[in-house]
């Protein structure tokens, strides 16, 4: 359920980048999600698409890429 | 319209929290804080654990002579204005999150210790910025032990780091064997697990051997030591534990947990 708050550090991480490469729409952010991060991808998901409603990363799709370890970070945003 | 591109970014989403944990750490190491975050389901006894652990633990001694038992009983070395015979002593409080209700503050008030309570509103588990806030309004000063309360749950707080330095996972003989295998993130980074409730092993066909694999298979270091917190049994060895660790970062302020561990096992742990 902690999720939701991350979720939104994501996003805002996303967003904060998006901006700075003067890009106006975010079309996908790459996250890696740790098995051992505590982080359940499906409520990241779900986060994801409440959240994202509003902002430059409206249509973006999520891409998780699923690794052994704690890792939990956003990789890439693909944008335009 | 420009054509689609990619923004390398590589930061870690706790890397916030992180920082501000790091911030936390380093200002307990300072202060010769040793801080202990405490997790567990809720209904695990964690309040009844602290409230013995604050009225039992802060006082020991006299040291010479008392050599008891066949547990292992950690000497810790005299601080500066010890002497030999006088009775040795931790300064302990308490931060504790709650949900809602400062029902758990006011019952660990009646030990004496100073008590903060955070109440997240809703949010399931402490983050470094609210331990740095309640920390900022309580006196440090001569503090040898702050101990976190974590919100009841087994799940998010175990992701948050605080600045602690022991992590103790709580779980109780009534919750199952399999608790370790169900929520392994909260054991396999733990510094201790407590096994609680062990006066009532026998009412719930408590199967220690099977628990106990259980828990080694994600948690092969951690220090376990099995407590009744209502009757007391068990508990001195978490005492010396305790005060081993927090004379220990007393004596020279380290951050590094290794050595803190060399320290615990040179006095005789496990």
């Amino acid at each position: 359920m902690h999720e939701v708050g991350l979720m939104q550090d994501a996003l805002d991480i996303a967003l904060e980048h998006a901006k700075r490469a003067d890009a106006t729409r975010i079309l996908a952010v790459r996250m890696r999600v740790g098995a051992l991060s505590g982080v359940e991808p499906s409520s990241l998901e779900f986060a994801f698409e409440v959240m994202k409603a509003g902002t430059p990363a409206k249509s973006a799709r999520l891409e998780i890429d699923a690794v052994p370890g704690r890792e939990f970070e956003v990789i890439e945003i693909e944008v335009e | 319209m420009a054509a689609p591109r990619i923004v390398e970014i590589h930061e870690a989403v706790q890397g916030r929290n992180n920082a501000v944990a790091a911030r936390n750490r380093r200002l307990f190491a300072e202060l010769g804080i040793t801080v202990v975050n405490v997790m567990s389901a809720p209904g695990s006894g964690k309040t009844e654990f602290l409230a013995r652990t604050l009225a039992d633990a802060a006082v020991w001694g006299p040291a010479p002579s008392s050599n008891s038992t066949s547990v292992p009983t950690f000497i810790p070395p005299a601080g500066p204005n010890l002497t030999a015979d006088a009775p040795r002593r931790l300064r302990t409080a308490v931060i504790v999150g709650d949900i809602a209700t400062d029902n758990d503050a006011k019952r660990l008030s009646r030990t004496g210790a100073e008590v903060v309570q955070i109440t997240t509103g809703g949010y399931c588990h402490l983050d470094a910025g609210m331990v740095a806030q309640a920390a900022d309004g309580m006196n440090l000063c001569g503090l040898d032990v702050l101990i976190i309360e974590n919100v009841g749950n087994m799940v998010c707080p175990a992701t948050f780091d605080l600045g602690e330095s022991v992590r103790v996972a709580l779980l109780s003989v009534t919750e199952g064997e399999d608790k370790p295998l169900k929520y392994p993130t909260l054991f396999q980074r733990a510094d201790v697990v407590i096994l609680n409730k062990i006066d009532l092993s026998d009412a719930v066909e408590f199967d220690r051997a099977a628990a106990m694999g259980n828990l080694r298979r994600v948690a092969p270091d951690a220090h376990v030591f099995e407590v009744s917190a209502r009757t007391g049994r068990g508990m001195s060895r978490w005492y010396d534990y305790l005060r081993a660790r927090a004379t220990g970062d007393n004596l020279d302020s380290t951050e590094d947990r290794e050595s803190t561990d060399l320290l615990v096992e040179a006095h005789g742990g496990s």
